[in-house]
């Protein structure tokens, strides 16, 4: 604005900061540091970045790695006791002057945040007032604010119908009425009510399915070009933001290790540990082999290793890595890595990205090849219900049923994989509790070695084999570790339950010979040591080993792993898998692997040789070998879910999405005939009125009149430009 | 079937039963009931007494008795004597009070207000003033206050409300003399709508509300305060900050509506043990309501008046649990089918 301030801002930093001309948000040495007991824990360690307009940039970084401390330094929210320290400076976009974010008082931070910045958070769910409407939600902001109220409403209108939400519908509700994929779309909404410049999102999909975080990235994609908004988008999914990213910063250790260009950073990072964290994602394009895993864990913030932080992990690092940190060196003009030896990095650190990975096509897995033999366990037209919720309102109505399985048939071998797909709701977990006879079905049989399990439970003794054997040979990991184990019991006490349960005959000083074999076994040594332990002394990992080991004391045929992984740190995530694979050869188990992600369950069907089913509203869609349901997916559904699994190949370039509603029908009242046909984009009027059967191709199963070639589908008429149909779907799961 | 018509029939069975081993009780408990009515009847206490009566007269007049005090003949067949009580009962015919020679509900029913105004007032005053001190102490979680606070909390819980109710009578009805020792209002002023009759009965309803309102105050301020806190460390509170609510408003619809919530269902719960609450309470205070009564039949060996008490009771109850299970879904939008959540 006037010239003094200008001087002002150059005295106060040489750098000439208007020079830089398109930066909306600077950083300079941010620091956040916590008073801890033990010390100063640096949750954040002298982060310097600069934040162009209209860029997207993504910050990327393992979980404990400081990134959202960054996110919360860039609004000054960091929450008490943290100290920020450091300078935050602002450029707003018309010119006025500088901010200094950090040096605001708390009047000016509160027109500040949510006018030129704002923040969305992880956790949906827990960003809204429970017992409050949506609309006063942006009602009081609008009011807090002092803006236009019938402007801002125009404008939340607007927003939620860009968003595919049914604004009045969604205004009136209260948020637990919203799906996940819909609170995170109406926080986005209410982020930018007031028209912030830059919005800050802290993993903002983390918790959502594979298929609702993609939708939500396209639409992120658009609403950052049609409101000129700068995004800076936190997560610890680089595959994620491979494709939204302008540019791409990496941090390690509560430090930035390298910053870029998207496109380079993927195909050609600098950093040892970028390039370590490339090669251990899942990945659907890259061959299962060359995936690894980062050895070590993430430093103690308060104690962090002198020099670089992260050469007690790096395979390159050499003496001088210990003694002196390195500045960021540049790799090319926009590529800045913090690493000495960046140059040799490319090739003592591969991985499969951005190389030519044609080799993966012809080196799939064996086609069905495998001979089965009878079933361990057999799922015939299971179906299985739920009663509804009901109000006081509805007091004489009778309660609604949800059909979490409908009518599925499936079969587990002897050592077997099955990985079952699906979007949350698709009563996966359901199902597999029904696998392993945790859950009666309201119909169907569940078939145990030849023996009903129901039967068995109702008949006590005189079925062939009993319930309790039955139960024994049927194991279960939950996802979440940590309630599942007593957190007042011994990692030990846990571990001898079991044991005593299948070999009750078994001295005490074999059984402990047993578990501390098992602890070294899963890589826990010493084994005293950990077997000492209580549950809240072990790692997120290390508790879901001990959970693992508990299951396969009680030597089971199959073992149910509901998400098992997906609490985990992507670098941990293939270690574990690898855990399974090793267990299974080793101990004859098969594993049923329920997962929302299908380069997870690709992974592990893959190298188990096994099957992915893929489910939708109860009911498989498409059942097959790995290489059937990855690279040839038949069914739409599971075309869609194929697309909406990241993949770091930027050259794959992302098209619009494949599904033409973003959300999961009601299943309390699932569409007529096909019940993806309110979804798919292929639905023709047949798949409204009939209910399409599995039809089998060479050795997979699809429910999809496409598999096909004669079917009366292919001459009956298309019903993906009915708008009407499409919205009346899209908002049915708020009933 | 329907969440809410099991429910109300699952209350209704509470109080079927509870009928039925109040019959059973009547009948054969040893020295109960009716041995009771015939000791009064042989001492000559009760009925026709003198030479003049033969035996079958005295037989019929026991039977008519027996049929006037607990509501059923005890020379007729089992059931005939069931079905005889239960109507009885659900017809508000609670039997005769041997000491007060007066149908229980004539004793009873007048004794019921004034017990529910000292519950319900002690209730709203306890309950008010939990909140303001539990969420205080949360805003000022780890500080001395908090530290100091709680530790009286405690220490104040700890100490029965009869206790208390003794050392109020003491301090302020015997020593300062500013409050009636006993009674419900004053006998001077006629009766009615005036200020004088009115000030009377508050007056003397003001050191039994204290007590009782004690009873309750300190656990539930801690947990108020445990709730608060809770609260206080979600992310929606922190949320709202960032978004520039004021620090009022989510004070008041963020932090105190939501910790107030799982304190809904003790209320009622509360409500349900007014009237069993109120027994040693009343009597320390010579309070004539319905606790009142009650200890006097107890000690009176007044069964068909104790009777009548604990239907009271259990009915009370019973219908207390019942509305909040039914109406929990409509004070907190998350919950649906009953699922209330509860903090004691």
């Amino acid at each position: 604005m006037s010239g003094t301030t200008e001087e002002n801002v150059d005295s106060e930093s040489p750098r000439s900061v208007r020079s830089e001309g398109n930066t909306i948000l600077e950083v300079r040495d941010a620091t956040v540091s916590f008073e801890m007991e033990r010390g100063e824990s640096r949750v954040l360690n002298g982060v310097d970045l600069s934040v162009e307009r209209d860029e997207v940039l993504g910050i990327v970084g393992e979980s404990g790695s400081g990134k959202s401390m960054l996110a919360n330094a860039l609004l000054d929210a960091v929450v008490d006791p943290g100290k920020t320290s450091g300078s935050v400076r602002y450029f707003p976009p018309d010119g006025r002057d500088p901010i200094d974010v950090l040096e605001l008082n708390d009047d000016e931070l509160r027109t500040f945040r949510w006018e030129e910045i704002s923040i969305v958070f992880q956790g949906a769910m827990s960003s809204f007032n429970p017992t409050m409407k949506i609309r006063d939600h942006f009602a009081e902001t609008i009011d807090a604010h002092d803006a236009d109220p019938e402007e801002c409403i125009e404008r939340a209108y607007d927003l939620l119908s860009e968003l595919y939400l049914d604004a009045d519908r969604v205004l009136d509700s209260y948020p637990h009425e919203l799906s996940g994929g819909m609170q995170q779309r109406t926080l986005i909404a209410l982020s930018l009510i007031l028209e912030p410049d830059v919005l800050v999102m802290d993993e903002p999909t983390a918790a959502l399915d594979l298929l609702m975080q993609r939708s939500i990235i396209s639409l992120l994609d658009r609403l950052q070009r049609e409101y000129d908004l700068t995004l800076v988008f936190i997560t610890h999914d680089l595959p994620l933001v491979a494709h939204l990213a302008d540019r791409i910063a990496v941090m390690y250790a509560f430090e930035l290790a390298e910053i870029g260009p998207a496109e380079e950073i993927i195909t050609n990072a600098a950093h040892p540990y970028t390039r370590m964290l490339l090669g251990s994602t899942p990945n659907l394009d890259a061959p299962v082999d060359e995936m690894r895993v980062i050895e070590g864990s993430s430093p103690d913030p308060v104690a962090p290793p002198t020099g670089c932080r992260y050469h007690p992990r790096c395979p390159i690092s050499r003496d001088i890595c210990a003694e002196s940190s390195p500045e960021f060196e540049d790799v090319s003009a926009e590529h800045q890595a913090a690493c000495f030896f960046h140059e040799e990095a490319s090739d003592a650190v591969t991985y499969p990205i951005g190389e030519d990975n044609d080799a993966i096509e012809t080196e799939g897995s064996s086609t069905s090849s495998r001979d089965y033999g009878e079933p361990i366990l057999s799922l015939d037209d299971v179906t299985v219900e739920f009663e509804g919720d009901q109000s006081i309102l509805d007091l004489f109505d009778e309660p609604e049923y949800v059909r979490a399985v409908d009518d599925v048939s499936l079969d587990v071998h002897e050592d077997d994989v099955v990985a079952l797909v699906g979007e949350s709701g698709c009563g996966k977990t359901t199902l597999g509790k029904t696998i392993i006879g945790v859950h009666r079905p309201e119909s169907g049989n569940v078939t145990y070695r030849g023996q009903d399990i129901w039967e068995a439970r109702d008949s006590h003794r005189e079925a062939e084999i009993s319930f309790s054997e039955i139960r024994g040979a049927l194991q279960m990991i939950h996802q979440d570790p940590g309630s599942s184990l007593n957190p007042n019991k011994r990692v030990i006490h846990s571990l001898r339950k079991p044991l005593k349960k299948s070999q009750p005959d078994l001295e005490r000083v074999e059984q402990e010979r047993r578990i501390m074999a098992m602890l070294e076994y899963v890589g826990m040594s010493p084994p005293e040591d950990y077997a000492n332990r209580y549950p809240h002394q072990l790692s997120g990992g290390e508790k879901q080993r001990v959970a693992l080991i508990r299951a396969l004391l009680m030597n089971p045929d199959v073992i149910l792993a509901d998400e098992a992984i997906s609490a985990l740190d992507v670098s941990l995530r293939v270690e574990m898998m690898e855990l399974l694979l090793d267990l299974q050869g080793r101990f004859n188990t098969s594993f049923v692997f329920i997962s929302h992600d299908l380069s997870n369950a690709r992974y592990l069907a893959e190298k188990a040789d096994g099957r992915i089913a893929v489910m939708y509203l109860g009911e498989i869609v498409e059942i097959g070998t790995v290489e059937q349901i990855i690279h040839d997916p038949q069914h739409p559904y599971t075309q869609a879910l194929r697309w909406a699994t990241p993949d770091l190949n930027p050259r794959n370039e992302s098209e619009e999405s494949p599904i033409r509603a973003i959300d999961i029908p009601d299943p309390k009242d699932p569409p007529s005939g096909c019940r993806f046909h309110t979804r798919c984009p292929e639905a023709r009027e047949i798949c409204r009125q009939v209910h399409p059967t599995n039809i089998s191709t060479n050795g997979s199963e699809v429910a999809c009149f496409r598999a096909d070639p004669d079917h009366d589908y292919w001459d009956s008429p298309s019903i993906v430009n009915e708008e009407s149909d499409d919205d009346e779907t899209s908002m049915s799961t708020l009933d | 079937m329907n969440y809410y018509v099991k429910r109300v029939l699952q209350s209704l069975f509470t109080i079927w039963a509870v009928l039925t081993i109040t019959f059973v009780l009547i009948r054969w408990m040893p020295g109960g009931p009716l041995d009771y009515l015939m000791a009064q009847f042989v001492q000559g206490n009760l009925g026709p007494s003198g030479t003049g009566v033969d035996t079958q007269e005295r037989i019929a007049a026991f039977e008519r008795m027996a049929e006037v005090y607990i509501n059923f003949d005890p020379t007729a067949p089992l059931y005939v004597q069931y079905f005889e009580y239960v109507g009885d009962v659900l017809t508000g015919n609670l039997g005769r009070s041997i000491w007060y020679q007066q149908p229980v509900e004539e004793v009873l029913f007048p004794a019921i207000p004034w017990t529910v105004f000292i519950g319900a007032v002690a209730i709203f005053i306890s309950f008010i003033s939990r909140v303001i001190v539990g969420a205080a102490l949360a805003y000022k979680e780890g500080s001395k206050l908090d530290i100091g606070g709680t530790t009286l909390l405690i220490w104040g819980h700890s100490i029965p409300f009869y206790v208390v109710a003794i050392l109020l009578l003491y301090t302020f009805g015997y020593q300062f003399g500013w409050f009636p020792v006993s009674g419900r209002y004053n006998p001077d002023p006629p009766a009615g709508l005036n200020w004088p009759f009115i000030a009377g009965i508050l007056h003397h309803a003001a050191l039994p509300m204290v007590a009782l309102a004690w009873a309750s105050f300190g656990a539930g301020a801690i947990a108020m305060r445990a709730n608060a806190i809770q609260i206080l460390g979600e992310d929606y509170l922190r949320a709202a900050k960032l978004r520039g609510i004021t620090s009022k408003r989510i004070t008041l619809l963020y932090v105190a509506r939501n910790a107030i919530l799982p304190m809904y269902t003790q209320m009622l719960i509360q409500v349900g043990f007014i009237f069993s609450g109120s027994i040693i309470l009343e009597m320390v205070f010579e309070y004539r309501g319905v606790g009142w009564y009650m200890f006097q039949a107890i000690q009176n060996n007044d069964y068909p008046l104790m009777m009548g008490c604990f239907l009271l009771i259990t009915v009370t109850i019973a219908i207390a649990m019942l509305v909040a299970d039914l109406t929990y879904g409509l004070v907190d939008p998350r919950v649906r089918r009953g699922e209330s959540s509860e903090s004691f």
